[in-house]
């Protein structure tokens, strides 16, 4: 491949285009308007992007010049497939791009904002007045994650995280009683919540699990 | 033609042109107009601190009073720029310290400016009055102590979301007693405990005062005091919205909330324990503004707070809100103009929150006067988004943020090219657009087609070819700032549309498929375009010509290529290009 990439340099810039490059602007925008009246290259190319995952140009030649091929009368088709290379080609070339999250500076969040609420590069500012745990309740796809430093009793939270899943089920009904919390600590036990003082629950909780009261389901 | 006004009479009649546009029309009407309205021009606005230097504003307009100026690209709010890239203020507060010496007004935005820039200012303008410094970074709470000893008429204090060492919190002490103008005071971006006597008492001596930020270091507690003495405040900031729940806490907090009558904005909420929100009940149905996003709040305080804001205009919040609060929103908020949905949790691999297109159909379709949106979400359809371009076809900014890349229509599996293709045909003063999820060329070329009063677009992740790049230069007349990442866009959409370039402010690629040798060409081709490669793996002509450029910035300029290039930057001239090829 590298070889490939090495025999092909030399006619990778064409540098009698860099001579005669300012009399020829117009012969760039013409190729652009064969582009554009070819009316199948859209299409061709939806379909195309359409079947990506199918592709697999990994074991395929990687030349990087395909941007300039165009410049020497290239048929379309095969810059299409470039343009495809160019980016897997790409990606490949700069594995340090990718964070441990994901990509750089995506989703585009400013990193102020990331600082002062996500506690990125800053956790003694993130964390200190707040301790997310995971809620998840039985029958409902979405799960929350809550900061339970806003709580000061079980029945504060165990109210709040009714009506915050009541919103998104109608089938929950207000009245806490029909629900079971349970909590998982640092052993990673299933615990009843309520069984401790809330102190003691607030230094052991993990997650939190609401499940449904059986009994209640056939009640309507 | 010989006028026959004197210049007095005309440089009257130019005063009342408030927009930077109708003064450089002014100015191209003749030889005497422009002499007369170069002399009578008291701001600037400068968009790019690298496309004119300090000398030729300062020729050209000799008695300014306002500067504006803007520094890095617009990436480097998500860090896409280096550290260390320049923007340095240092060279045009010398340069304006020598010419302007009425000079009253330095705002910057994206700028780096050390503790002696501040204190040359400081120190230079005998009637300085404003201070705004919008996502700056380089100096420490001792350039500002310097501002507030020596700037006795200061009005305005604005750190806006700034990075500011901490090095004391007694900085706020140095404003003498003698200071009483202030009108805006922003300090939120502070991390530090602030001396909140010499606060108190700053803030008990400004009857003028308008607008206060608090930083987060500022305890709830607190609050009711500050509230007393700055009944007058038309926005106010708090700090962390905490504290032990105890009913004396809270009446006294409301009490001083319901005494500032004129209060129409309210931001901070940092920490916030929804059982306070409530103080703010009585001021609610006054707020026109609104900003919860650094507020973990959740529902049902949320959705119960906004519905009681009935003539909010503003709105910012973290997806906390989920779809049953937007909801809530378009019934309640009918004066709503401008909608920014954070996100909670980024980050993790699901959603933190029921947060759907739903929400936002909800307000495009409750809210008559919509018309900017900054919205990050999990999912989008082509359906949802026809929906909102035919509600609101009043839209001026629509930033659409698919958290995860390259997402399609969660519907039909397709590409959101039409749903994104019917917010540019039926918005036509769409003026900034940002596009995420799943895109291939068919969208710029809807973009070029439709969005003609386009200033500025953001791209990410999307396209397949040349094409689309090529659809948006060459179709969206307006265009001003263009910045792309992760594109397989290239050289030949770039050189077919190089004098566009000189057209528009500037154009940032980076990950995309642009050649070294490509950008040699550009800088041939147009020599008033300065074109920038940033690239940390080294000199970009150690590799083949061909070879991708890590990052590209070009931006037109009247003063050549800048002097202060970090090791990381190169600037394509004619030179490199000769020598190089």
């Amino acid at each position: 491949m590298e070889l490939e990439l090495g025999l092909a340099l030399p006619s990778y810039f064409p540098i009698k285009s860099s001579d005669d490059l300012n009399g020829n602007v117009d012969s760039f925008d013409d190729n652009f308007s064969e582009m554009k009246n070819d009316s199948n290259y859209i299409n061709h190319k939806s379909n195309f992007s359409g079947a990506n995952s199918d592709y697999d140009g990994s074991d395929k030649l990687e030349r990087k010049t395909l941007p300039l091929l165009a410049w020497n009368g290239q048929p379309n088709e095969e810059e299409e497939e470039d343009d495809h290379r160019k980016r897997r080609t790409f990606e490949a070339c700069y594995p340090e791009f990718k964070e441990e999250n994901g990509v750089v500076g995506w989703p585009p969040i400013k990193s102020w904002r990331k600082k002062q609420i996500h506690g990125i590069n800053n956790d003694i500012i993130g964390r200190r007045n707040s301790m997310y745990v995971k809620v998840k309740m039985e029958g409902v796809a979405i799960g929350r994650k809550i900061n339970l430093r806003l709580y000061n009793s079980y029945q504060v939270l165990t109210n709040s995280l009714i009506q915050m899943f009541a919103k998104s089920d109608q089938s929950c009904d207000e009245n806490g009683t029909r629900f079971t919390l349970l909590y998982q600590d640092r052993e990673g036990d299933w615990m009843l919540a309520g069984d401790v003082p809330w102190q003691t629950f607030m230094e052991t909780v993990q997650r939190i699990q609401i499940l449904r009261n059986r009994k209640s389901k056939f009640k309507v | 033609m010989a006028y026959s006004f004197p210049e007095e009479v005309l440089e009257h009649v130019f005063s009342f042109l408030s927009s930077d546009k109708d003064r450089n029309s002014v100015s191209l009407v003749c030889k005497s107009w422009y002499e007369i309205e170069r002399w009578c021009r008291r701001r600037i606005f400068v968009g790019n601190c690298y496309a004119v230097s300090p000398s030729l504003m300062i020729r050209r307009f000799p008695e300014v009073r306002s500067v504006e100026l803007k520094g890095k690209p617009h990436f480097a709010d998500f860090n896409l720029v280096p550290e260390g890239w320049g923007a340095y203020v240092h060279p045009w507060i010398v340069a304006m310290s020598r010419s302007y010496p009425w000079l009253e007004e330095i705002r910057l935005k994206r700028m780096v400016i050390t503790d002696d820039s501040l204190e040359l200012i400081s120190k230079s303008f005998k009637n300085f009055k404003v201070l705004v410094l919008s996502s700056c970074d380089g100096f420490t709470t001792d350039g500002l102590a310097s501002i507030a000893a020596n700037c006795r008429n200061i009005r305005e204090l604005d750190l806006g979301e700034s990075e500011v060492e901490d090095l004391s919190g007694h900085w706020l002490s140095h404003f003498p007693d003698s200071c009483t103008s202030l009108v805006s005071l922003n300090l939120a971006c502070l991390a530090s405990e602030i001396s909140f006597l010499a606060l108190e008492r700053l803030v008990a001596r400004s009857p003028n005062l308008r607008t206060l930020r608090i930083n987060r270091a500022v305890p709830l507690e607190k609050l009711p005091n500050l509230l007393r003495r700055a009944s007058q405040l038309i926005e106010f900031g708090t700090g962390a919205y905490s504290a032990d729940v105890r009913s004396d806490v809270f009446s006294n907090l409301t009490e001083a909330f319901s005494g500032c009558k004129q209060l129409k904005g309210l931001s901070g909420f940092w920490d916030v324990v929804p059982a306070y929100l409530p103080a703010i009940y009585p001021v609610c149905s006054r707020l026109t503004s609104l900003n919860l996003s650094y507020a973990t709040s959740q529902n049902p305080d949320l959705g119960k707070l906004i519905s009681q804001c009935h003539n909010l205009q503003r709105l910012w919040v973290l997806d906390y809100i989920e779809d049953i609060g937007l909801e809530e929103l378009a019934a309640n908020c009918k004066d709503l103009q401008e909608l920014r949905v954070f996100p909670s949790d980024p980050f993790a691999p699901e959603p933190n929150a029921t947060l759907t297109e739903q929400g936002l159909v909800a307000v495009s379709d409750g809210c008559p006067k919509l018309q900017s949106v900054l919205y990050f979400c999990r999912q989008m359809t082509n359906a949802a988004l026809v929906t909102i371009a035919r509600n609101r076809p009043n839209m001026i900014r629509f930033r659409l943020c698919i958290i995860e890349p390259r997402s399609p229509d969660y519907l039909t599996l397709g590409p959101l090219d039409a749903g994104f293709g019917a917010i540019v045909e039926n918005c036509k003063e769409l003026r900034r657009l940002s596009l995420s999820g799943l895109l291939t060329d068919r969208v710029f070329e809807y973009i070029g087609t439709h969005a003609k009063k386009l200033e500025m677009l953001s791209i990410a992740f999307a396209g397949d070819s040349d094409l689309g790049l090529h659809h948006v230069l060459s179709g969206c007349e307006s265009l001003r700032k263009l910045e792309i990442r992760d594109c397989p866009f290239g050289d030949k959409a770039l050189l077919a549309n190089a004098a566009k370039l000189e057209t528009m402010r500037s154009l940032w690629m980076s990950s995309c498929s642009v050649s070294f040798g490509a950008c040699k060409l550009l800088a041939q081709k147009i020599p008033r375009l300065n074109v920038e490669v940033i690239d940390e793996r080294g000199p970009p002509d150690t590799r083949p010509e061909s070879c991708p450029v890590e990052k590209l910035y070009i931006y037109r300029t009247v003063a050549g290529p800048r002097f202060d290039t970090p090791g990381f930057v190169w600037t394509m001239d004619e030179d490199t290009a000769v020598r190089l090829s």
